[in-house]
């Protein structure tokens, strides 16, 4: 009676009703369109376990990094290619935070003067007992110096040689940590066999931010196109995590348009047709168009921004939507009178409103960001939609206008008076197919890896593999990092780390790696034990020996032993910490993949190579050490996936449990209510069943069709229990017609839909199209089938019998 | 006393260059006392006060050392560079110690190489040597300036360095604006 009154009032009050919709459609229009969307994938999941492995979810340079790559024949001609390219791309210096695709001169010249401003940090403890050996082989090293210095046109090895005339530098850097595993041709950054000419771009903006990110990756990628039409003799590739998450982007934006868009066309051409009038694709589409700005809205106020994949999946949403307009208008087509049509319809499409957002809602319950914007999205949507459809819809559907049966109408009768429930045949086989999923779906799989269901191009996979073949060895490159909120607890902390992975180097599980953060960057306790270990060695009597063994080797190769002054100095010297992190001297494109600031803490990088295979050992073994993370978010994704799986069962008993109430607290019976409720629980199992009958698994996206299913499942059966009801009260005889009517239509539309989600190209949109259609079909067989007979049989029941006349 | 004398006079020297732009060509010879070799090259000089000293090479074609500021630009030996005074002690020392010269500013070049000075005259010319106190790894063992009393302008810069190697540079044709 609620909404024929608001009926009535508005029918009196037309203006106030128009000013209202209009109102409310431009507020909600408004800051419906205010709303951000996120689209990288592993920032929707749930927030990690520890504050610390949190960092890695956030904007980091060394994860967040683009790589760009460009193959060709010459050397030369790529250095000249690649600063070319990166001059057109600098351009674009609002998105770039640092390159890293050249060294510059000046970094060895400030480099090599810090070191030899600080050596003794430089030099672990345990080396000292090779500078012994060092000061021995004084003869042999001066017979290497002498000739260095005779061959040296500039001065500047003269130079090096006079500071450090026994070689000690060989024990301070090892040559091959200064290289980073590439090659340096002209200070550009080659692969190892100079075939490949490498760029590192940082970006500058948050990695939530897609719509910058997809304007850089666009602009660097025309920039690419451009300069690849006046240079085929190069191949150039992108890869890098924002260039996944644009194309990701790109690729979920043009399905949604596609999917919804074609869908909506077909569905609307046959609703046209069938009922023979071109307004039922307005009175269809405003009550959608109405509740999704309705929802948008309400995520603006509530969060601000939502996951642009909750929002591809939640056209599905849209078919449940429409389903309740379609409820509305079909119901009014036949009896022709919008009062009756309210009385009859607004309990029935209220509870199914309910029941679907309880379904719905079960997803508040899980700890992901995605399943929960989803769960918002879809409440609302169903919330604005119901509303509309209940009292603005009303005031644009004509009184007294009933629909005359067309042959297609006709045709969907044919259909719906089909008495499924008294053929044997079906009954069994519906019964067959429900035993058969009960019986699989324990065999059910479920997919834990993201990185299945984004979108991956084949010019991004190219570029992966070009990489991992010319720098990794084939294998894979991981980042294991040292958090600490100070800059000198993470290096301790990244002491411990970096011993790990050398015992897991020597043990063969990695294939390599090279410490050298921990070789370049010391904390300050470490720098003062290292500069007292110096002291300790350098005594009067060391630099005595090391003086005479210097200067007989010089005598013995005619050089004047005075040139070595330097070297004197270098060991009598006081030296003082230093911080090398804060100096400037290592640019910024290359500190970011040692050390980062983020959320006030630090960050040590440790770069290592190894077989895909001993990835997972290598993960759990540096996830044990303390504040110690795996610098990959699909890492700990990986496990809380799984563990929302865990969570869906949970959240799929409280769904069941608060749909069950609401259908026992309205059918005030708990036999009816069960009936209403077998749909959803059966066609779970056949979903899951025939799942893994088909061999296909379950993974975060289509595990969501699950409470789709639920909500589609109570609407279908809700119907169908209130047409019964009617029928076996003598109410109305034809309500189950009109019932089954606007389900076929609903179903059409839900199919419609579904089928075109199995053609997109995002892998997480496509995956949700056949496990909708197996529930689908297996909501709509139990719901035409078992749920009548059922009823018929508790119907010959005396006891129930009286409820009925009650 | 003699220290007073020396600042005064370096004050008086830096107070008849301020404001000056300085040309002349250079001639920069390179003893590498190890090797016993000598390199020898030339170019044009000019020096904007307060720290600006362009060298200019014409042998060989195309090097420079130009001093702008805080940064140092290099293209010697095929390498090039630009290097920022503040991140490299070396540079920065070189650099502080050639502008302090051609400023007649040697009481900041003594201190910067932790060295003493003395002061003579020779020619008619003025000779400044800054000798250090102490051997260190980097920077300059002694310092010759040899300034036109006339007018302060520096007309020899020998640069010895703690290993022998001498930088010397002969200015000539020196033209104030």
């Amino acid at each position: 009676m609620f909404f024929v009154k608001i009926y009535r009032f508005f029918n009196k009050h037309k203006l106030l009703m128009y000013s209202i919709l209009l109102l409310s459609s431009i507020v909600f229009v408004y800051f419906g369109l205010k709303l951000q969307y996120e689209e990288d994938l592993s920032n929707l999941l749930p927030s990690s376990k520890s504050k610390e492995s949190g960092l890695v979810f956030g904007n980091l340079k060394v994860k967040d990094k683009i790589f760009i790559q460009m193959q060709g024949e010459s050397p030369q001609t790529m250095i000249q290619y690649i600063d070319e390219l990166m001059d057109s791309i600098l351009v674009y210096d609002e998105y770039i935070a640092n390159t890293f695709y050249k060294v510059d001169a000046d970094l060895g010249l400030s480099a090599i003067d810090y070191i030899l401003g600080h050596i003794p940090i430089f030099v672990d403890t345990s080396l000292y007992h090779q500078f012994d050996s060092a000061i021995a082989q004084a003869t042999t090293t001066m017979a290497e110096n002498y000739e260095l210095i005779m061959n040296d046109e500039s001065g500047t090895i003269t130079q090096m040689v006079s500071t450090d005339p026994l070689n000690l530098r060989q024990f301070i850097l090892p040559q091959k940590s200064t290289n980073l595993g590439y090659t340096f041709i002209d200070g550009h950054i080659f692969s190892k066999d100079s075939s490949v000419i490498l760029a590192f771009i940082s970006p500058n903006f948050q990695s939530f931010d897609s719509k910058s990110g997809s304007n850089f990756i666009h602009d660097i990628s025309t920039a690419i196109d451009k300069f690849s039409e006046s240079h085929s003799d190069v191949e150039i590739l992108l890869h890098g995590a924002p260039v996944r998450s644009a194309g990701n982007s790109d690729v979920m934006k043009h399905d949604i348009f596609f999917t919804v868009g074609i869908a909506l066309l077909i569905i609307l051409f046959v609703l046209c047709i069938s009922f023979r009038s071109v307004s039922i694709i307005s009175q269809q589409i405003f009550p959608v168009v109405y509740g999704t700005f309705f929802s948008l809205a309400c995520m603006y106020w509530i969060k601000g921004c939502m996951s642009l994949m909750s929002l591809g999946i939640g056209s599905v949403v849209l078919g449940v939507a429409i389903s309740y307009s379609l409820h509305v208008i079909i119901h009014q087509k036949f009896t022709g009178d919008i009062v009756q049509m309210l009385l009859d319809e607004a309990k029935p499409v209220c509870l199914g409103c309910i029941t679907t957002i309880g379904a719905f809602l079960g997803l508040m319950f899980t700890q992901s960001e995605l399943l929960r914007d989803f769960g918002l999205f879809a409440t609302f949507v169903l919330i604005g939609n119901t509303l509309y459809a209940l009292i603005f819809l009303p005031h644009f559907l004509k009184n007294k206008e009933k629909q005359s049966n067309n042959k297609i109408l006709t045709f969907v009768d044919k259909i719906n008076q089909y008495p499924y429930d008294r053929k044997p045949l079906i009954v069994i086989f519906v019964i067959m197919i429900i035993i058969v999923g009960i019986i699989f779906t324990p065999k059910v799989k479920f997919d834990n890896n993201l990185k299945h269901i984004g979108y991956e191009s084949e010019k991004l996979l190219k570029s992966e593999a070009l990489y991992a073949e010319k720098n990794n060895n084939g294998g894979i490159q991981r980042y294991y990092a040292a958090i600490s909120p100070t800059l000198d607890e993470a290096l301790n902390v990244n002491q411990k780390l970096s011993h790990c992975l050398d015992s897991l180097k020597n043990k063969g599980i990695l294939t390599s790696y090279t410490p050298i953060v921990s070789q370049l960057f010391q904390s300050q306790e470490t720098q003062k034990q290292r500069i007292n270990a110096w002291k300790a060695y350098w005594t009067k009597e060391k630099i005595n020996q090391a003086n005479t063994a210097i200067h007989l080797a010089a005598q013995k190769y005619n050089l004047d032993a005075n040139i070595f002054m330097p070297f004197q100095a270098m060991v009598e010297m006081d030296y003082e910490t230093g911080n090398l992190y804060q100096e400037g001297i290592i640019p910024d494109g290359l500190i970011c993949n040692f050390i980062e600031n983020s959320n006030n803490k630090y960050l040590i990088f440790n770069a290592v190579q190894m077989k895909d295979k001993s990835k997972v050992i290598v993960d759990e073994i540096i996830e044990q050490l303390p504040h110690t993370v795996v610098v990959d978010p699909f890492y700990y994704t990986g496990n809380m996936i799984t563990l929302i799986h865990k969570d869906f069962n949970t959240t799929l008993l409280i769904s069941s449990i608060f749909v069950f109430i609401v259908l026992f607290l309205s059918f005030k019976n708990i036999v009816i209510a069960l009936i209403a409720f077998m749909p959803m629980f059966f066609s779970w199992y056949v979903v899951q069943g025939f799942m893994a009958l088909l061999g296909l698994e379950f993974n975060l996206i289509n595990i969501i069709i699950s409470t789709f299913i639920f909500g589609i499942g109570v609407d279908y059966s809700i119907f169908v229990v209130q047409g019964l009801l009617s029928g076996a009260r003598g109410e109305n005889l034809q309500m189950l017609d009109y019932h089954k009517t606007a389900i076929f239509f609903s179903a059409f539309v839900l199919i419609v839909v579904v089928l075109i989600m199995l053609v997109a190209t995002h892998p997480a949109i496509k995956s949700i199209g056949i496990s909708t259609l197996i529930g689908m079909g297996a909501t709509i067989l139990i719901t035409y089938s078992l749920q009548p007979l059922l009823f018929r049989w508790i119907s010959k029941n005396v006891f129930f019998n009286k409820f009925l006349k009650k | 006393m003699k220290r007073i004398l020396i600042i005064i006079a370096s004050l008086l020297c830096l107070y008849s260059i301020s404001g000056q732009t300085i040309e002349s060509t250079f001639q920069h010879t390179k003893f590498i006392k190890a090797s016993g070799k000598n390199i020898t090259s030339n170019g044009h000089l000019k020096f904007v006060y307060p720290a600006y000293l362009e060298m200019k090479y014409s042998v060989p074609q195309g090097d420079y050392f130009i001093i702008d500021g805080k940064n140092v630009k290099i293209n010697m030996n095929g390498k090039k560079a630009t290097v920022d005074t503040d991140k490299n002690t070396t540079i920065r020392n070189q650099r502080n110690t050639l502008i302090n010269c051609i400023t007649s500013n040697y009481e900041q070049a003594a201190n910067d190489n932790n060295a003493n000075i003395s002061l003579s005259e020779k020619n008619g010319n003025k000779i400044i040597v800054i000798s250090a106190k102490k051997i260190a790894t980097r920077g300059y063992s002694k310092i010759t300036i040899t300034y036109r009393k006339a007018d302060n302008m520096p007309l020899e810069i020998i640069l010895e360095e703690f290993n022998g190697t001498i930088n010397t540079y002969k200015m000539s044709n020196i033209k104030k604006k």
